[in-house]
């Protein structure tokens, strides 16, 4: 499903981000990426989402070589990527309901199949009670949940989280994790980059341990 | 997307992202009004001073003063000929008597004073108002001339000098007002363009979020275009209703104390104005949000 061959990235300051990266993800998997930080555990969740173009190497994310791929054409990517960050990235002034719906207007989707849509995710996570409250005035756990649903109401392939606890509490951390466990479980394949060894502590599958640019071990 | 779809899902993110900035749509709306409306204002004042102009120079005549022993059948040729010239708009024939009594009427001389003007024959007069191209200085008095060649015309009387006077100092306040318009009209354009431009910056995230979620260019430019055109257009209809209600309760009794307004025959921008001046609102407004979004589409 993800596959890096010799990924560098260089930025135009001269700093290596990511040095001779080999990655391979396969189809259903759940993978954390870690390492302190700096270690280009970002820059390498933005080189899978098209974010940052890789100076040299091969990304080809879902069957589609990203490599040189123009900006532009980019969105085709994105529509099969569900993307969480640590900032949630959410559009404040807007509600749940409408803030989780965006995924759905983007590609098409009938109102109806929104709604029907978006009330199923809000009762899977939990906040079907403030469906109609403004992002804003949702707590950090909350605005996160809301943030996943956004990212996965579509079913992407892929679900790439770049430090998606960084902002909460431990108890909330897990709470994140299990509802990945669950996104994963389903099908989703996913990859989490955190500096939180507890979100990986009792994770069954691989852990990839970034130290300046380079993995350094897989665990 | 099916077009339709699309169509709709642009419009509900339009309503949504118009809803939400209520206060800063409301502020966009208002500042492209009230600039354009001082733009219109003037617009409205320039067209008027030239409306003022025109009817004015549509008054510009000549006056033909006839040799008082000409007889009937020689003023029946010499009108006829006068009607023959090119750039004789009408001309009126007033008797000698007629010039008397209109003269007593509208100077209320008193029986002595018309006493003292004795006895000596009044001359019959030919009133000529002129086409359009003749109220020109050059064209109007080439006319005069060939006219005091003609059999039984004593004296002419056209103002020439006056005309030509007056006529620089018409066509100099025309250009100074179209030009103040014209000047109003681009800082007006420069001003929406940038004042929805910077509403757009300011919601840079949304854009950026929308990319992430695999929007195409042109989805996510879509409601920002349209509410470019709607705060445009709004600002646009706003300004007239302004511009009106400065003509309505500013110009107007302005005018009227001065004792000008009937004279002048003031009116509002035509509609084909007032709608002309609401769509360069909008296609300023379009194209000052099509400006940001393009800035913020690929990341």
């Amino acid at each position: 499903m993800i596959q890096l061959y010799h990924v560098n990235k260089i930025y135009s300051g001269g700093v290596h981000a990511l040095q001779d990266v080999n990655l391979r993800v396969s189809k259903g998997e759940l993978v954390f990426l870690t390492g302190l930080s700096g270690a280009g555990k970002t820059t390498l969740i933005k080189v899978l989402m098209g974010l940052e173009q890789a100076t040299s190497g091969q990304a080809i994310i879902a069957g589609i070589n990203i490599s040189r791929m123009p900006a532009k054409k980019l969105a085709d990517l994105r529509s099969k990527i569900g993307v969480v960050f640590q900032d949630f990235r959410l559009l404040m002034d807007r509600t749940v309901e409408e803030n989780i719906a965006l995924a759905l207007d983007i590609r098409g989707v009938e109102r109806a199949e929104i709604e029907r849509r978006v009330t199923f995710i809000l009762k899977k996570i939990g906040l079907i009670h403030r469906k109609r409250t403004k992002a804003i005035y949702l707590s950090g756990g909350e605005q996160q949940r809301v943030a996943i649903a956004r990212a996965t109401i579509y079913d992407p392939v892929i679900l790439l989280a770049d430090e998606p606890t960084g902002n909460l509490d431990p108890g909330l951390s897990l709470e994140i994790v299990n509802l990945f466990k669950e996104i994963n479980a389903r099908g989703t394949t996913i990859v989490v980059a955190t500096h939180n060894p507890l979100l990986y502590a009792d994770h069954p599958g691989r852990v990839f341990w970034l130290e300046n640019g380079r993995i350094k071990l897989e665990g | 997307m099916r077009f339709s779809r699309y169509l709709r899902t642009t419009l509900h993110l339009s309503w949504l992202g118009l809803k939400n900035n209520f206060m800063v749509t409301f502020a966009a709306v208002g500042i492209v009004g009230l600039i354009i409306s001082v733009f219109a204002v003037f617009l409205c004042l320039a067209v008027n001073v030239e409306n003022a102009i025109e009817s004015w120079k549509r008054e510009i005549g000549v006056v033909i003063y006839l040799n008082p022993e000409i007889t009937p059948e020689e003023l029946g040729k010499i009108q006829k000929m006068v009607n023959g010239y090119p750039g004789v708009d009408r001309s009126r024939f007033i008797s000698p008597q007629e010039a008397w009594e209109e003269l007593s009427r509208k100077v209320r001389l008193g029986p002595e004073l018309l006493d003292s003007l004795g006895d000596k024959p009044w001359p019959g007069i030919i009133e000529i108002k002129l086409q359009k191209p003749f109220w020109e200085l050059e064209n109007g008095a080439a006319l005069v001339a060939s006219l005091s060649r003609l059999p039984g015309v004593d004296e002419i009387d056209y103002g020439q000098e006056w005309i030509g006077r007056a006529n620089r100092f018409f066509r100099l306040v025309e250009t100074t007002l179209f030009g103040l318009c014209l000047l109003l009209g681009m800082a007006a354009i420069f001003v929406i363009g940038n004042t929805i431009r910077l509403i757009i910056l300011n919601r840079r995230d949304e854009i950026e979020i929308l990319n992430l979620l695999g929007a195409s260019s042109g989805f996510i430019a879509s409601p920002y275009l349209l509410e470019g055109l709607i705060q445009g257009l709004g600002g646009g209809a706003v300004a007239v209703i302004l511009a009106f209600l400065t003509y309505r309760f500013g110009m107007l009794p302005l005018f009227q104390t001065f004792g000008f307004a009937g004279d002048l025959n003031l009116s509002f921008l035509s509609l084909k104005t007032s709608l002309g001046i609401v769509t360069v609102g909008g296609i300023t407004g379009l194209l000052g949000s099509g400006l940001s979004v393009r800035k913020h589409l690929v990341l």
